[in-house]
């Protein structure tokens, strides 16, 4: 059953999951078209002595890109407020008349729909990370390719400065910089699952409240993520009073300890939020 | 074993004023039709929708071929509720498909044929139906499960004459005799003759549960009228 | 069409005699076989085990005879649809003699109207 609800689910969200997608594309074609105004060819240019007075265009290509940037936030912003309004409507509204008669257990209705949500999430991300890219070497081809580079040489040499620049402060500072690569991957698949979780959770938690179930979902979103800051810090400041910073070393594995700190609070909280989903679904259930 | 439903003691409060459903305990047997009566705000919905597993009861516990309402439950009964519960952007086709990934005991034969009955075209979206054909798409999928018990939740309200008859032929035509039929309903007159049975509720009491045939029998009036009798202000 | 029935009495009971004059008016006749139970409760708009409870009173009478291979038929036996005929027509008839006398007619002038309905009847013919 778990794999039948994993289908709906996807087949339910694919078409607006899509769509978003194909936007991410046209932004992309969007902020290309910032690096057409000839703006560029003169900052490529050796001469310090480039005309200073914008034209038109010029100001067009940096509204364009300021444009870009809103939009790419946009999507991210979209996706989740739709798998958040997706999310409500399959499951609170008069639809969850479906959904929760349905002979499948709580649980797998609510994996089924954190692991689908948290995957457009991600897919999103992915896209916004891969236009980013794109644009970062559309803007380094304007600039550098008169000077001989291709967009391609340009990455090679970023990543392998970058790799050096880490071998040497592993060397030479005791910086575990493969732990942190792998670490940073890791919360950069993770987190937009812990992000369904958490505004799932939200969600759920509205539906305790007899009356304004949206808006005590919003308000609870609020306050848990406020809590989850709180604790977070309060948690930062204990360790920190424990540390000596009396050398760079300890420096280091105080940062350390607050990443693994840090970790092991976000998955925490996760939890916490996926138990309260599973809680509201299988103990309070009231649809109205 | 001969009960298919057991409700003991089942209470729902919203707050200390507020009592939906009030200590309501009830056995309803396999292979009946059961009339669900009551007027307006009477309890009834609370009820059914307890009985899905919709609402969590207050106290008190149901029953359903001796499990508690859950999985094993919704497998086995067949849910009509009082809205529409499909989103109007699916195609009835896919809705089809919904219903047959999910239920072991839907038949998508049948519902193809009651559709084309209806003459409703399955590739065609919900949302193009008028109010009538999407209420009928609703009963046609509930209606083409094997289920042990049906729950029709005011199935016969607000539709017209032709609608009502076609309704009522569907769920007797489909009805088979080891399974029970709860309908509720606040316009007893219309569905009387297919009812064996009868459950009155107010303020979400339990006022009466007997079978039709004695209502009428000691009484000498319809349940309509006696209903009417009953419930007098 | 929905069979119409009475608002005061039992169902199956209506059910009944509605099957009764079925068979005995000639629109089932002896020996041939009626629908099913679901089809009849179907076209009559009614429970499917009210039907069958009516379908047991008539077993019981004899009008209906249940055969293992060939499901429900009217029975063979002409002299007894005769019989229930006759015994409907009494039923009647006693039925209007009630009414009449209610209205203070006597017997003899109950006759006279009715012959006079029926002379009238099949001169209108």
């Amino acid at each position: 059953m778990l794999g039948k609800l994993l289908k709906h689910e996807w087949k339910g969200t694919c078409k607006v999951g899509g769509l978003i997608l194909i936007l991410l594309a046209g932004i992309t074609f969007f902020g290309w078209l910032a690096f057409q105004s000839p703006m560029w060819n003169e900052m490529a240019g050796d001469s310090i002595e480039y005309n200073m007075a914008f034209s038109i265009l010029d100001l067009m290509s940096i509204f364009t890109l300021f444009a870009y940037m809103f939009l790419l936030l946009g999507a991210v912003v979209g996706i989740m407020i739709y798998l958040a309004v997706h999310f409500y409507q399959t499951m609170y509204t008069d639809e969850g008349y479906l959904l929760h008669t349905l002979p499948v257990t709580k649980g797998r209705l609510l994996f089924s729909k954190v692991f689908i949500g948290g995957l457009w999430m991600l897919i999103i991300l992915i896209g916004v990370y891969t236009s980013m890219v794109a644009l970062i070497s559309f803007m380094m081809g304007r600039l550098l390719a008169p000077e001989g580079y291709t967009v391609w040489g340009i990455w090679e040499l970023f990543f392998g400065e970058l790799g050096e620049a880490i071998l040497m402060m592993e060397k030479e500072l005791n910086f575990k910089g493969t732990v942190y690569l792998v670490y940073t991957i890791l919360t950069m698949l993770s987190s937009p699952f812990i992000t369904m979780i958490v505004v799932f959770g939200a969600i759920s938690m509205g539906q305790l409240f007899t009356k304004h179930r949206v808006l005590m979902a919003i308000v609870c979103y609020g306050g848990v993520l406020l809590a989850n800051g709180l604790v977070k810090s309060i948690v930062e400041a204990i360790i920190a009073t424990l540390y000596d910073f009396s050398s760079f070393e300890k420096v280091m594995s105080f940062f350390d300890r607050n990443l693994i700190s840090g970790t092991i609070l976000s998955v925490l909280f996760a939890a916490v939020m996926y138990f309260v989903s599973y809680y509201v679904n299988t103990r309070k259930l009231n649809m109205e | 074993m001969n009960e298919l439903v057991e409700i003991v003691g089942l209470t729902k409060s919203y707050d200390a004023r507020n009592v939906a459903v009030n200590n309501i305990t009830i056995t309803l047997p396999k292979g009946k039709i059961v009339g669900l009566l009551g007027p307006n705000g009477s309890g009834k919905t609370t009820l059914i929708k307890m009985m899905n597993g919709l609402l969590t009861p207050s106290q008190g516990s149901i029953r359903i071929n001796g499990q508690p309402v859950g999985v094993e439950t919704k497998a086995h009964v067949a849910y009509l509720p009082d809205r529409t519960y499909l989103s109007g952007g699916k195609r009835i086709s896919q809705i089809l498909d919904f219903f047959c990934d999910f239920y072991a005991d839907f038949s998508k034969e049948k519902a193809l044929e009651m559709l084309s009955s209806l003459n409703i075209d399955p590739t065609v979206r919900l949302k193009t139906l008028s109010k009538g054909n999407k209420e009928k798409v609703q009963l046609i999928l509930v209606m083409s499960r094997q289920a042990d018990l049906y729950v029709l939740d005011e199935p016969i309200a607000g539709v017209d004459p032709a609608a009502r008859d076609y309704i009522l032929r569907t769920i007797i035509n489909n009805y088979n005799p080891n399974a029970t039929v709860i309908i509720s309903t606040h316009l007893i007159g219309d569905i009387e003759q297919v009812l064996d049975e009868v459950i009155f509720m107010r303020f979400g009491h339990l006022v009466l549960y007997t079978s039709v045939d004695n209502i009428r029998e000691q009484h000498g009036k319809s349940v309509d009228a006696y209903f009417r009798e009953v419930f007098a202000c | 069409m929905a069979w119409d029935l009475d608002n005061g009495r039992p169902i199956y009971a209506q059910l009944v005699e509605r099957i009764q004059m079925q068979i005995v008016s000639g629109l089932y006749p002896p020996g041939s076989r009626l629908p099913s139970v679901r089809e009849l409760a179907a076209v009559a708009a009614v429970n499917p085990n009210t039907m069958q409870k009516a379908f047991a009173e008539l077993e019981r009478s004899g009008l209906i005879v249940t055969q293992r291979t060939n499901g429900r038929t009217v029975t063979e036996d002409a002299e007894l649809i005769r019989d229930i005929r006759a015994g409907l027509a009494q039923e009647h008839v006693e039925n209007f003699l009630t009414r009449i006398r209610e209205l203070g007619y006597t017997g003899q002038e109950a006759v006279e109207l009715l012959i006079k309905k029926c002379d009238g009847g099949e001169r209108d013919e």
